[in-house]
């Protein structure tokens, strides 16, 4: 350090070509190298990737990184009975995309439809605010607190589902690999069960509804 | 071109209070000021100097969106005009998400495959340049939070000065102490050489203590031109009425007192030392 002014921040126009303008300078200054510029960049990302559940937010990204992360821990326990990791992966990978539409298939029929095109009849609209696949910052991020933008409405649930309440809102930050509100889950459950029609019908006719024809 | 961030270790130090009056002493000298407030907490350099900024309107643009790559508009629309000679770039609520918002950045960047080129914690330095802002002031001051994290480490990266208010007291002594391993700390991780421009004895008691606390700093090498006395009336007046001490006591006194007069022009003299030592 000095006692007295730092380095001038400013010290050069930004030369187009290079991401780091200070470098000759710190060079000349202190005897740094690129190569040890490049190394403290190359590391941030790489240490992002390595934890993925760290900072996860309900994005794509993270859904992505949160599957490949499944696939692998899947890999890991077929491995021995397979030739290559890549058809290791491949398989497993159309091993679950199969079961997910035969579970689908055999559940209800519409709904494979209902994920391939949600936004065209689709129950809920996207939501309103800027979500993690647009190019602006996603709802999360921008307000300030959990109520903003929410209307309170009243729920009357009995009491087994309210005692499950929490334990619901542990498992989703545990899948989600980060903690998320009871309201946040709330609402996502809401919005999810509207993609999910069957599932409600289902729960209705368990609690003794019955269809009138 | 002269460049600070005000910092200390411990919060409630008088970084926001020093700061803003050192600014106001900058633009008494007739030199073109702009602060940057990058503490998101209520009592920030933005409240006191009363800029009523959209802080809490997520739609708005603000100073986050430029440091992660999302403007809605230029950075020198968000320069607001203070009553007081120079120019502030405000706070935004969406500062306390920083961090989270800077990681997200990073990743987007790293999708983009331009994930080397976007360094989270000199984002700020990087917009200011790209800005032109430079070019458009002759000192910049930024005030951070308390807090180390990516708001104090984007202050320090785009000034790479400190000026260091410093608790009289044996605790605030014992910080000096540790202040250049915090530096060297900081330095390493931001990979530019900071420098300390002053450090400043703020709030001290009695006028016997002061000279044993400047020695003290001044021992350890560090320019301490001067110590500031407890003057609660004056501050607290200023935060009271917000605004900066010399507007305070032109405005809100209905007598001059000759001891604020003196940390006055105590703050005067700080200035012109710090311009002296920052090459202006
Ligand atoms: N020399 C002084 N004499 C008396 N009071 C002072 C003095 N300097 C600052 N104060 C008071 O100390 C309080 C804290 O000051 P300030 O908010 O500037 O500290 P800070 O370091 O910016 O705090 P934070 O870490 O929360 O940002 C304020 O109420 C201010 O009026
Ligand atoms: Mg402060």
């Amino acid at each position: 350090m000095k006692k007295g002014s730092g380095s001038d921040p400013f010290a050069e126009p930004e030369p187009e070509s290079e991401p780091e303008p200070d470098t000759n300078e710190n060079e000349a200054e202190e005897g740094k190298t690129d190569g040890e510029t490049e190394e403290t960049h190359r590391d941030e990302p790489e240490e992002r990737d390595a934890k993925p559940s760290s900072n996860a937010r309900p994005d794509e990204d993270e859904d992505a990184e949160t599957e490949s992360a499944e696939l692998e821990t899947t890999f890991d326990e077929t491995a021995s009975t397979d030739d290559s990791k890549a058809t290791a992966a491949e398989q497993q990978s159309s091993e679950r995309e199969a079961a997910v539409e035969s579970e689908q298939n055999s559940s209800e029929t519409e709904t494979g439809a209902q994920t391939q095109s949600r936004s065209q009849n689709a129950i809920v609209d996207e939501p309103p605010q800027a979500g993690a696949a647009d190019a602006g910052v996603p709802w999360v991020y921008v307000r300030d607190n959990v109520k903003q933008d929410r209307e309170m409405v009243q729920f009357y649930l009995r009491d087994y589902v309210v005692d499950a309440e929490d334990e619901f809102v542990d498992a989703v930050s545990d899948e989600l690999g980060t903690d998320v509100s009871k309201t946040d889950v709330r609402e996502a459950a809401y919005e999810a069960a509207m993609y999910n029609v069957e599932d409600v019908v289902e729960r209705l006719e368990a609690w003794g509804f019955e269809s009138r024809d | 071109m002269l460049t600070y961030t005000t910092y200390s270790e411990a919060g409630g130090v008088g970084k926001t209070t020093v700061g803003a009056a050192l600014l106001e002493a900058h633009a008494a000298h007739g030199l073109d000021v702009l602060a940057i407030d990058m503490d998101q907490q209520n009592g920030s350099l933005t409240y006191l100097l009363d800029v009523d900024a959209p802080r809490d309107d997520s739609q708005a643009d603000n100073i986050v969106r430029h440091l992660i790559d999302r403007p809605k508009g230029s950075i020198e629309d968000l320069v607001f005009e203070t009553e007081h000679g120079f120019d502030l770039l405000p706070s935004h609520n969406m500062l306390e998400n920083l961090e989270d918002l800077l990681n997200r950045a990073q990743r987007m960047a790293d999708d983009l495959g331009e994930g080397d080129e976007f360094d989270p914690y000199d984002r700020l330095r990087q917009v200011l340049m790209d800005a032109g802002i430079p070019q458009e002031y002759d000192v910049i001051v930024i005030d951070p939070p308390a807090t180390a994290g990516p708001h104090l480490y984007n202050a320090v990266s785009a000034t790479r000065s400190l000026v260091i208010p410093v608790e009289p007291t044996g605790k605030g002594m014992q910080s000096v102490i540790g202040l250049e391993e915090l530096v060297d700390g900081l330095e390493e991780r931001l990979e530019a050489e900071i420098g300390v421009l002053s450090a400043v004895p703020n709030g001290v008691g009695r006028t016997t203590d002061q000279e044993r606390y400047l020695e003290e700093v001044r021992e350890r090498g560090y320019p301490a031109p001067v110590a500031l006395r407890e003057r609660s009336s004056l501050f607290e007046g200023c935060w009271d009425q917000q605004c900066t001490p010399a507007h305070y006591v032109e405005t809100h006194r209905s007598r001059t007192r000759d001891h604020e007069m003196e940390t006055l022009e105590k703050i005067d003299r700080l200035a012109g030392r710090i311009e002296e030592v920052g090459g202006l």
